[in-house]
């Protein structure tokens, strides 16, 4: 694991990170975005997950990956919406990870991948939910919306990291 | 070290995936027809098919359906399906995200209505099973 600053700095970004999930799941809860294709979400808060994925180490990223899913379940939706976001956002995760030890992405590539990795796989969790395949009906639409949604965290979390990786250097001294 | 640049290769990502869908938008419009039955999907059994040929009103529970408005009797998850101008759409439900209401109208065959909660799907077949599981593949 990589040392990244003092760890009161890691415990804050990690914190203000997991709440800026929070904000955003709240976001999208507010926008039925896709009306008619089941538990699917534009995935805002992946977000604070790729931050936390370049400024923190792996495992900082899924504690926060899994606290946001619990936690916006809890407050904006459902124990069922929790299970199967779970499933999207784990497959997401993984992907990420290995995008990124290989090394040919920048974030914004890493965060497309999770985009689209997401909707894929809570797809393949509804075509075993409701065990009937004309579910990939909806595959265009997701693909558009996981890769569109992931460029624009990707874009947003570019911006945003120089600064990120400010606060930890501060912290180093 | 951090990458903040947008690299090409997360262009060229971006344009494939987006390329991708394009393909099977493209492929899955081109052989949608019109529909010719409506198929009540619970778990993965097929619990009816009605022809969308004739309007009707259809209440489904897990393991049944009747024709008609759900009457005060019905206990437990319930969806309430309306067959009408060879479409069909879920007029109400009582699952807790509604989506299965919000989708709207479905006419074309391949379309489907899904309430994961309730593990229910509508599906407008052609008529023929071969040839839905084809498109749907």
């Amino acid at each position: 694991m990589r040392d990244n600053g003092k760890s009161s700095t890691r415990v804050a970004v990690g914190a203000m990170l997991l709440g800026t999930a929070l904000i955003l799941s709240w976001l999208e809860s507010l926008l039925p975005f896709f009306a008619g294709i089941p538990g699917m979400k534009l995935g805002l808060p992946n977000l604070a997950v790729v931050l936390l994925l370049y400024l923190d180490t792996r495992r900082t990223a899924a504690v926060c990956n899994i606290l946001r899913i619990v936690l916006s379940g809890l407050l904006f939706g459902s124990l069922f919406g929790i299970l199967f976001s779970l499933a999207g956002a784990f497959f997401s995760f993984v992907i990420m990870v290995s995008l990124k030890c290989i090394g040919h992405f920048g974030v914004t590539g890493v965060s497309i991948a999770g985009g689209v990795a997401h909707n894929l796989a809570q797809l393949a969790v509804a075509v075993f939910i409701v065990r009937t395949p004309g579910v990939w009906y909806y595959l265009p639409a997701l693909l558009v919306s996981g890769a569109v949604t992931g460029a624009l965290i990707g874009i947003t979390a570019a911006a945003v990291l120089p600064y990120g990786g400010k606060w930890f250097q501060k912290g180093e001294r | 070290m951090i990458h903040t640049a947008i690299k090409k290769n997360d262009i060229l990502l971006l344009l494939s995936v987006l390329l991708a869908a394009a393909g099977l938008y493209l492929y899955m419009k081109a052989s949608a027809a019109a529909g010719v039955d409506v198929r009540v999907l619970s778990n993965g059994r097929l619990l009816g098919q009605y022809p969308l040929s004739q309007d009707r009103v259809l209440t489904i529970t897990q393991d049944r359906v009747m024709e008609g408005e759900p009457g005060t009797d019905i206990e437990g998850p319930v969806n309430v399906l309306v067959i009408k101008d060879g479409g069909c759409f879920m007029e109400q439900a009582d699952c807790p995200d509604g989506i299965c209401v919000r989708r709207g109208r479905i006419s074309l065959r391949g379309e489907s209505i899904i309430c994961l909660p309730h593990r229910l799907v509508i599906e407008i077949s052609g008529g023929d099973e071969q040839e839905v599981d084809t498109i749907a593949r």
